[in-house]
């Protein structure tokens, strides 16, 4: 476990090589995780899943893509200079309070990507977690509804008896 | 004159109160403290994939922060977040949203109005060795936020339309 201690220090001092930084992520992914390491076990997992990310779209329509944007390049450029300087002034103007950080055993990791994967992950399993627990009472209304269909019918012979009641009244 | 300032003064004081909390604990070694703000339409198009309400109302949101404890629920350190974060919701004007139980786990979500039509949305949950506090703040209203976390924003409506020839 020292070891490992060592590597992450050194990792977070971003001084590991490549074949250091394999073995942390075998370790972490191994199950056999420390209980005062367990706590970074999140990082090496978002980056295990950033792995098996695939693009949205094929190659060739990118660099199609690529292409027309160098087209529209200088036309664009001054809009895209414009809009720079509107956000400058703005930035200086109304500064962020928010950053995009995240704070790991007291490491601060200045990565958004990461700070967002980590919301992202969260949020999601927040949504997993209330759909599960809600999925009983779903359930249990669309059983109720079924139950309730008869009473549809009641309620429309009701309206018809209310509309003959009221033409019979009429006639008389 | 007073009595605005005054309202201004007591609604500074709340979300300092929940702001405090969040400074407090995310020095804390033994928590994983992330926070997004800066670029959220970019997180919110990620986050809501192809439901288009659910972006619109992803992208009214403003900041999020996660502070993430890793713990035995009995621990000393679990108790006394617990116990500060019942304190931050009783005087905070937090009304529950929603609560939901499921074998051992826990999610509480509050929600508040504060300033400027602003909104705080606090999510607690709590499982075996976890606990998480998730605080998200925009221009949202209740149900925009409920929506977030809706399934592909499904109601329950019990006598539905044209079912009843």
């Amino acid at each position: 476990m020292e070891i490992m201690n060592e590597l992450l220090e050194k990792y977070f001092r971003g001084e590991t090589s490549v074949d250091e930084e394999t073995e942390l992520k075998q370790y972490f992914k191994s199950g056999n995780v420390s209980s005062e390491l367990k706590i970074y076990s999140s990082l090496f997992e978002v980056f295990d899943s950033e792995i098996n990310e695939k693009a949205n779209k094929p190659l060739i329509k990118v660099i199609q893509n690529q292409r027309k944007q160098k087209r529209i390049w200088i036309r664009t450029f001054a809009y895209t200079g414009i809009a720079a300087s509107l956000t400058l002034l703005l930035f200086l103007k109304f500064p962020f309070q928010v950053d995009n950080y995240a704070v790991v055993s007291g490491n601060k990791i200045e990565d958004t990507e990461f700070a967002e994967k980590y919301v992202e992950k969260k949020l999601n399993h927040v949504k997993d977690m209330l759909n599960k627990s809600m999925t009983p009472m779903n359930d249990s209304f669309e059983n109720l509804r079924k139950d309730l269909r008869p009473m549809n019918k009641l309620i429309n012979v009701k309206v018809k008896m209310d509309e003959l009641q009221n033409l019979i009244q009429i006639k008389k | 004159m007073t009595v605005v300032a005054l309202i201004l003064l007591v609604t500074a004081t709340k979300a300092q109160t929940l702001q405090s909390l969040f400074e407090k604990y995310s020095e804390d070694e033994r928590f994983t403290y992330v926070t997004v703000g800066n670029g959220m339409m970019n997180f919110a198009s990620k986050f809501a994939g192809s439901d288009k309400k659910g972006k619109e109302m992803m992208s009214k949101m403003k900041s999020v922060k996660i502070l993430t404890l890793s713990d035995e629920t009995n621990s000393s350190i679990m108790k006394s977040i617990t116990q500060e974060l019942d304190k931050v919701v009783e005087t905070g004007n937090f009304e529950t949203a929603v609560e939901a139980r499921e074998k051992g786990e826990r999610v509480h979500i509050y929600y508040r109005l504060t300033a400027n039509d602003n909104a705080d949305m606090l999510i607690v949950t709590k499982e075996k060795n976890e606990f998480s506090l998730i605080w998200i703040s925009g221009k949202m209203s209740k149900e925009e936020m409920m929506h977030t976390f809706s399934n592909n924003g499904k109601t329950i409506n019990l006598f539905e339309q044209g079912e009843n020839s």
